[in-house]
């Protein structure tokens, strides 16, 4: 156990950290909460539970917003959830795996 | 003789719930525009009538779960939901715009086909992500498993 973490995780975690704050940077410029004149009370709303039978042919209006309405929301929503299978998988079952090729090491650490 | 479940009680409870969860879980897909449900939700059920099934098996089962496959099927589900997207496109509409979807009937019942393929694409992701999830978790280093990633 020499190291702990390589200088490639040290430049993933930078560059992890640089998106988090510039995402972080743009929360700045949305509308703050609790006001009652933000565009999203004032137009959208009442244009949804007006318009959405109409619109979109659907009578629940959950899923009119989520699937018509809010698309491109919901698929990378979607691909969120595909990317939360992989990482458990990258985490637990890879780990494992080599571990068992390996030996059953449990000190063993996985480099980049 | 070798013993093929846990318990018989699990067994028999399992048998009894799997089938009704997957009738139930296809009906929550394409039944979701009109009531709650939808294809996270659908996605939730028929995962857990996997579940159910790999909970039945005994311990020491070897049989090989397909976990890579498994994993690229949850990547099928954004890939469904893509192409909804990207299908009118070619017909004159944006992307995710399902009234210009080049199905035979009109424009409000377009919306419900798009919303419907929309959500297999969802329940697809959800399901196979879920038992990815469960595979991953339960599985032993498996000696004869080569055939995935590694």
């Amino acid at each position: 156990m020499k190291h702990r973490f390589s200088r490639l995780s040290f430049a993933y975690g930078l560059i992890c950290l640089a998106v988090l704050g510039i995402m972080v940077y743009c929360t700045t410029f949305l509308p703050s909460y609790t006001q009652l004149d933000n565009p999203a009370h004032r137009n959208v709303a009442e244009h949804y539970i007006t318009q959405a039978k109409a619109e979109t042919g659907s009578p629940n209006m959950v899923t009119a917003v989520l699937a018509d309405y809010r698309g491109l929301d919901t698929l990378i929503e979607t691909s969120v959830i595909f990317t939360a299978g992989v990482v458990t998988y990258a985490l637990i079952a890879i780990r494992r795996r080599k571990n068992y090729i390996w030996g059953g090491d449990e000190d063993h650490e996985i480099d980049d | 003789m070798k013993s093929t479940t846990n318990s018989i009680i699990l067994e028999v409870a399992c048998r009894l719930l799997i089938p009704v969860l997957i009738v139930f879980g296809v009906y929550v897909l394409v039944h979701g525009e009109y009531s709650p449900g939808g294809g996270f939700q659908a996605g939730v059920v028929l995962a857990l009538a996997v579940v159910l099934n790999r909970v039945m098996e005994p311990a020491d089962t070897k049989k090989g779960y397909w976990t890579f496959k498994i994993i690229a099927l949850a990547g099928m589900g954004p890939i469904i939901y893509l192409l909804t997207g990207l299908w009118s496109i070619p017909f004159g509409g944006n992307f995710l715009e399902y009234g210009h979807l080049p199905l035979a009937v009109h424009e409000a019942e377009r919306h419900l086909y798009g919303i419907l393929f929309v959500e297999i694409g969802v329940t697809v992701g959800v399901m196979a992500t879920i038992i990815s999830i469960f595979d991953s978790l339960g599985k032993v280093g498996d000696p004869d498993d080569h055939g995935s990633l590694l």
